[in-house]
């Protein structure tokens, strides 16, 4: 190689490099620094704890004393690369509290949360590296001034349900560590979101002053949607009463008392007032109330059920003696509050949203073109571009034309096809929705989800709003892994899009042409819809095995396809008057249920079955928990929409689900037999299958095997068929194994079983070390028993006995 | 110039080799969409897999067919266009005409990368048939069509100045092929070690500036960009780390990549031309 040509080349090559280094100079827009007066600060989750699978605030607080600096933009929460912004007006002087949300994914989060405003940008990085809880853990808000007012319960193991979305399809039970957080009552947002994060949330020493009716209202519709909510009384108690959450606690309180005993409740949790009077609330409670526990003649513990949740009044105040910072509290939270049974949210029961968005989808898809007309038409292509076109133009002496001739082929086969996706697709957008609402007897809120399907014949921007302030927007629908192993679930791709969650959602999107986008959204709507019951069930082995009585509703719509649905119970009741008293045995399938008619080319008549067996596949578990049936229906007519075109622009279909509780009887002829065995609480155990982690799926038998740490326990909860004068026992056979997973012969150097009796725990006797003998005399007059499983030893596995072969 | 590139068209045009190629592009770009098409038909059919998935499917495959083409045609037709006239003994007399230096090695270019695009254009309804399924964007499609064109005019440059600075057309075509092998590779490998640093902690100096520069010339990551998970929101950095956040959460990854890759063909041409004299006048009677 000459000098001059290594010149040259070094010229270029320098010359090239400069280009590299300028494009490599290119960064993110220089931020400038704040100005001064103005500073925010940030807080994610409930006192900085993240948990994945549930959708987590942030709160920033920002105050402006700057001089002459008014702020205009907005605050964003960048969250896998999916915006989640606020409007952001901040006049000089001023403060305000923001509040941004996000769907915590299966992973602990990183958050970038940035002022962007005209005057000033500046952001924040967030890592929740050691400060995120995993979906199943139990969370507990206690609205307080006093942190740390509930410790005792803090990270204990206890027993609960679970259906995280980002994760599993079921509803699964296991065994879940507490987390308590701590807040003030101006700390929160008065919005359902904002309490979504929690699963109980308790009412310690708060000042009801501040309790405003939107708070109140946010508190009753997370209430309907399954949330425990806890009113710890005591002196409190007054204060409740007269403010607007009133009617949704179990005790009406009308005076306070100061007791020195506390009765049996005292002697069972060990807790004294001797030395310390207890102060506990007094009044009357109404007749859907339960209570559960008794001081003497006062009732001390109470609950009852409001919509899908439950509310628990407590007598007396655990931040005040003798209960502040008593252990005991913790097993009286445990008994009572962390049991299975009060933790079914309504996430429990909703479908998954993923199956249905895959419906939906099934909607903005062309019809699959037949493989010969592809064919076809890509010969045809091939042919006319090439062979013909030389051939035509070599005859009349045109070659040279074929630079003419190829694009117009090209553009008359690229319109060709673009027709294609005219006749197939239509020029229309199209919206299409699927909302499922449950209905409560007595509940003022309507829990619902909504899978959405935006479908854009044209490239165009959007924007979608939910007029519903209680609704979050997932930018996706979540995907669970379907083998419920913990691999990639998430929220998928999705960019260029910004949502506003902080009030009424609002997504601003563009999306392109023949381009169909699911989205999702749950919410709550004060809905005067209306249901009560009065039916009752026989249960047997199988499940409900005879329903009887009547139903009303007062709904604003006649339900179609519709069917009720129990524990091993189907009946299909075809189309239902929306309002009317019906008797259960005058619903006959006169029309054929969910299967009828149901035939043609429309997208959600093929998949209704579909849509009613994942339904009760998704409620199976939860319902077992509970004394209920569903009524399931729709709220249109399916078979109109058969006649579903493209022309079509807009498509909802309400699945209205309506819980209607029953009176549960058991079977008493027979053999005795198991009617139903739950694992209702527990403490300090883990899911011995570890293939499930900590939760056993509900596609499986449940939990079949525990491991239990030193003083861990079970209480499984038994409900006995069956003719009882027919045997003098129900004998309860064992297995247990030693940490080494070598069985054992004689279970009682290992563990205890005690049966709950008004109230109190009885040991039972081990026989011969392998089984224990449960006097029928024990079992109450709602033929149910609740044996404590707990262990000895240092570490013990133990099979639950479930089935006829260990209980009979 | 424009007389040198139209007298190229009008050869290629009459000649039997134009048809062959055209006919041989369109069919391997047809066969491929539609054996995907046949693969996937049987879950449109049964619902199992949504037609969106089908049109990306559709679209990935011809455009992934659509690049190796576009790579051994731009390279093969680049690196003969000069190396060909060594072989056949023409140089000369083409060196002997008054064209000047840049006026041939541009006319070589444009001629050869010219048929290049009517070629890359033929796939357009290919791309509209998969469109139809959508899953894809127009958006999309225009900037998958701009990097390929980058790419095409990149390799065209490296094919032409292989093409001059070889003896014949053997050679010239071994090294185009050797270095764009080595590129790939290169760019392959440090593309990788960037990527897998986005949600992790900030690379060394080398994977960065070595990867952002093959985020550049490498299409692969404009595709992936473009047609599968973005890699913006994936970065775990902050936005202090230099070019790399600006450049993958911008968006623009495929404008990045397709500018950078024409400047670097448009900078090799200008060395191209620039060394053209030399090879000139080292044939007897050459003019500078």
């Amino acid at each position: 190689m000459s000098s001059t040509l290594r010149q040259m080349l070094a010229r270029s090559g320098a010359g090239l490099a400069l280009l590299v280094l300028a494009l490599c100079s290119f960064s993110a827009p220089a931020q400038a620094k704040p100005p001064k007066g103005i500073t925010w600060d940030v807080q994610l989750g409930y006192n900085k704890l993240a948990q994945k699978g549930r959708v987590n605030p942030v709160i920033v607080d920002m105050a402006n004393n700057s001089a002459g600096t008014n702020l205009s933009g907005d605050l964003v929460l960048e969250y896998g690369g999916i915006e989640y912004s606020t409007r952001l007006e901040l006049p000089t002087p001023s403060k305000k509290r923001f509040y941004l949300y996000f769907p915590c994914e299966d992973y602990p989060p990183t958050l970038t949360v940035r002022v962007r405003t005209k005057a000033y940008t500046e952001e924040k990085m967030i890592s929740a590296f050691n400060s995120t809880i995993e979906a199943s853990d139990l969370n507990v808000l206690v609205l307080s001034n006093q942190k740390g007012s509930l410790g005792v319960v803090n990270q204990q193991v206890s027993a609960r349900m679970l259906r995280d979305i980002f994760n599993a399809e079921h509803a699964e039970v296991g065994a879940a560590t507490v987390f308590v957080s701590y807040l003030r009552l101006d700390e929160c947002e008065a919005n359902p979101k904002f309490f979504s994060t929690a699963d109980v949330i308790v009412l310690a020493d708060v000042d009801y002053q501040q309790m405003n009716t939107e708070m109140a209202e946010a508190l009753k519709a997370v209430l309907a949607g399954g949330k425990t909510l806890v009113f710890s009384l005591g002196l409190n108690g007054p204060a409740v009463s007269a403010s607007p959450l009133r009617d949704i606690c179990p005790l009406q309180v009308e005076s306070t008392a100061s007791v020195s005993s506390l009765g049996q409740f005292g002697q069972n949790y060990g807790i004294s007032a001797e030395r310390s009077p207890a102060i506990l609330a007094a009044g009357s409670y109404g007749a859907g109330v339960e209570v559960l526990d008794w001081a003497g003649q006062r009732p001390v513990i109470l609950r009852s059920s409001m919509g899908s949740g439950t509310a628990i009044a407590l007598a007396f105040d655990f931040t005040q003696v003798p209960f502040k910072q008593n252990p005991r509290v913790a097993d009286i939270f445990n008994d009572y509050v962390f049991r299975v049974d009060e933790t079914v949210q309504l996430n429990n029961m909703f479908l998954h949203p993923q199956p249905l968005g895959n419906i939906l989808s099934t909607l903005g898809a062309a019809k699959p073109m037949e493989p010969q007309f592809v064919l076809l038409f890509l010969l045809a292509y091939v042919v006319l571009i090439g062979p013909l076109n030389f051939f035509i133009l070599d005859r009349f002496k045109r070659r040279t034309l074929v630079w003419t001739t190829i694009p117009l082929i090209v553009a008359g086969f690229s319109y060709l096809g673009l027709m294609t996706g005219y006749l197939r697709r239509g020029a229309n957008n199209i919206t299409a929705y699927f909302q499922e609402m449950h209905v409560f007897p007595g509940a003022a809120y309507t829990p619902y989800q909504t899978v959405m399907l935006v479908f854009t014949a044209e490239r165009t921007k959007y924007e979608l709003k939910v007029p519903d302030q209680s609704a979050f927007l997932y930018p996706t629908i979540p995907s669970p892994d379907p083998m419920n192993i913990p691999a990639q679930p998430g929220l998928g791709v999705f960019t260029g899009g910004r949502i506003d969650n902080s009030s009424e959602p609002l997504l601003k999107m563009t999306q392109g042409k023949w381009d169909p986008k699911v989205y999702y959204y749950q919410g709550y709507v004060a809905q005067q819809v209306g249901a009560t019951s009065s039916l009752t069930g026989v249960r047997g082995e199988g499940g409900l095995v005879d329903l009887q009585g009547s139903f009303s509703l007062s709904l604003p719509f006649d339900l179609h396809n519709a069917y009720i649905t129990g524990p091993g119970y189907q009946k299909s009741i075809g189309n239902l008057a929306g309002s009317g008293n019906f008797d259960i045995d005058s619903l006959s399938g006169e029309s054929g249920g969910t299967q009828a008619g149901l035939s043609g080319d429309n997208y959600i008549a093929q998949r209704v079955s579909e849509i009613a067996s994942r339904q009760q596949q998704s409620a199976k578990l939860p319902l077992s928990y509970r004394d209920e049936v569903l009524l399931v229906g729709f709220s249109e007519d399916i078979e109109s929409l058969a006649k579903f075109d493209r022309a079509h622009k807009e498509h909802r279909l309400n699945m209205v689900v309506v819980h209607l509780p029953y009176g549960a009887t058991v079977q008493q002829q027979g053999d005795l037999s198991i009617a139903r065995g739950l694992l209702i609480g527990g403490k300090d155990f883990s899911n011995d299958d570890q293939r499930w982690g900590n939760f056993a799926p509900e596609s499986g038998q449940g939990i079949e095997k525990v491991r239990f740490k030193p003083e861990g326990f079970v209480d499984v909860e038994y409900e006995i068929a069956g003719d009882l004068s027919r045997d003098s026992a129900i004998h309860v056979s064992l297995a247990v194994s030693d940490k080494n997973d070598n069985p054992v012969d004689d279970a009682s150097n290992f563990m205890k079983v005690e049966i709950r009796s008004a109230g109190d725990w009885q040991p039972l006797a081990i026989a011969d070390g392998t089984s224990v003998d449960v006097p029928v005399s024990m079992i109450g007059g709602d033929r149910r028993l609740t044996l404590r499983f707990s262990s000895l030893a240092d570490e013990i596995t133990f099979k639950l006995p479930d089935d006829r072969q260990s209980v009979y | 110039m424009w007389s040198m590139v139209l007298k190229e068209y009008r050869q290629r045009a009459r000649g039997v080799a134009t048809v062959g190629l055209i006919i041989a592009y369109t069919l391997i770009l047809g066969g491929v969409s539609f054996f995907v098409y046949l693969a996937m038909y049987a879950a449109l059919n049964a619902q199992s897999a949504q037609a969106s998935a089908a049109g990306r499917a559709l679209c990935v495959a011809t455009f992934i067919a659509q690049m190796i083409m576009a790579l051994m045609l731009s390279l093969s037709l680049n690196a003969s266009t000069i190396a060909a006239e060594k072989d056949q003994e023409t140089f000369d007399l083409l060196n002997l005409t008054l064209f000047k230096s840049w006026e041939i090695v541009l006319g070589k270019f444009f001629s050869s990368t010219g048929f290049l695009f009517i070629l890359v254009f033929t796939a357009v309804p290919i791309y509209t048939l998969a469109f139809t399924f959508g899953g894809i964007d127009v958006g999309a499609m225009y900037r998958l069509a701009a990097v390929v064109t980058g790419t095409t005019l990149l390799i065209s440059s490296i094919g032409l100045f292989f093409s001059l600075v070889s003896d014949d057309l053997r050679t010239a075509l071994g090294r185009s092929f050797l270095v764009m092998i080595v590129i790939g590779a290169v760019t392959l490998f440090l593309g990788l070690a960037l990527g897998g640093s986005l949600n992790s902690s900030q690379p060394n100096p080398l994977t960065y500036y070595g990867g952002l520069l093959s985020f550049f010339i490498n299409p692969l990551w404009a595709a992936i960009d473009v047609l599968g998970t973005p890699l913006s929101g994936q970065l775990a950095w902050g936005s202090n780390g230099g070019a790399v956040p600006y450049v993958i959460n911008s968006g623009m990854l495929w404008a990045f990549t397709a500018g950078f890759q024409t400047l670097c063909a448009a900078g090799l041409l200008a060395v191209t031309s620039m060394i053209y004299p030399r090879y000139r006048a080292s044939r007897q009677g050459g003019v500078a």
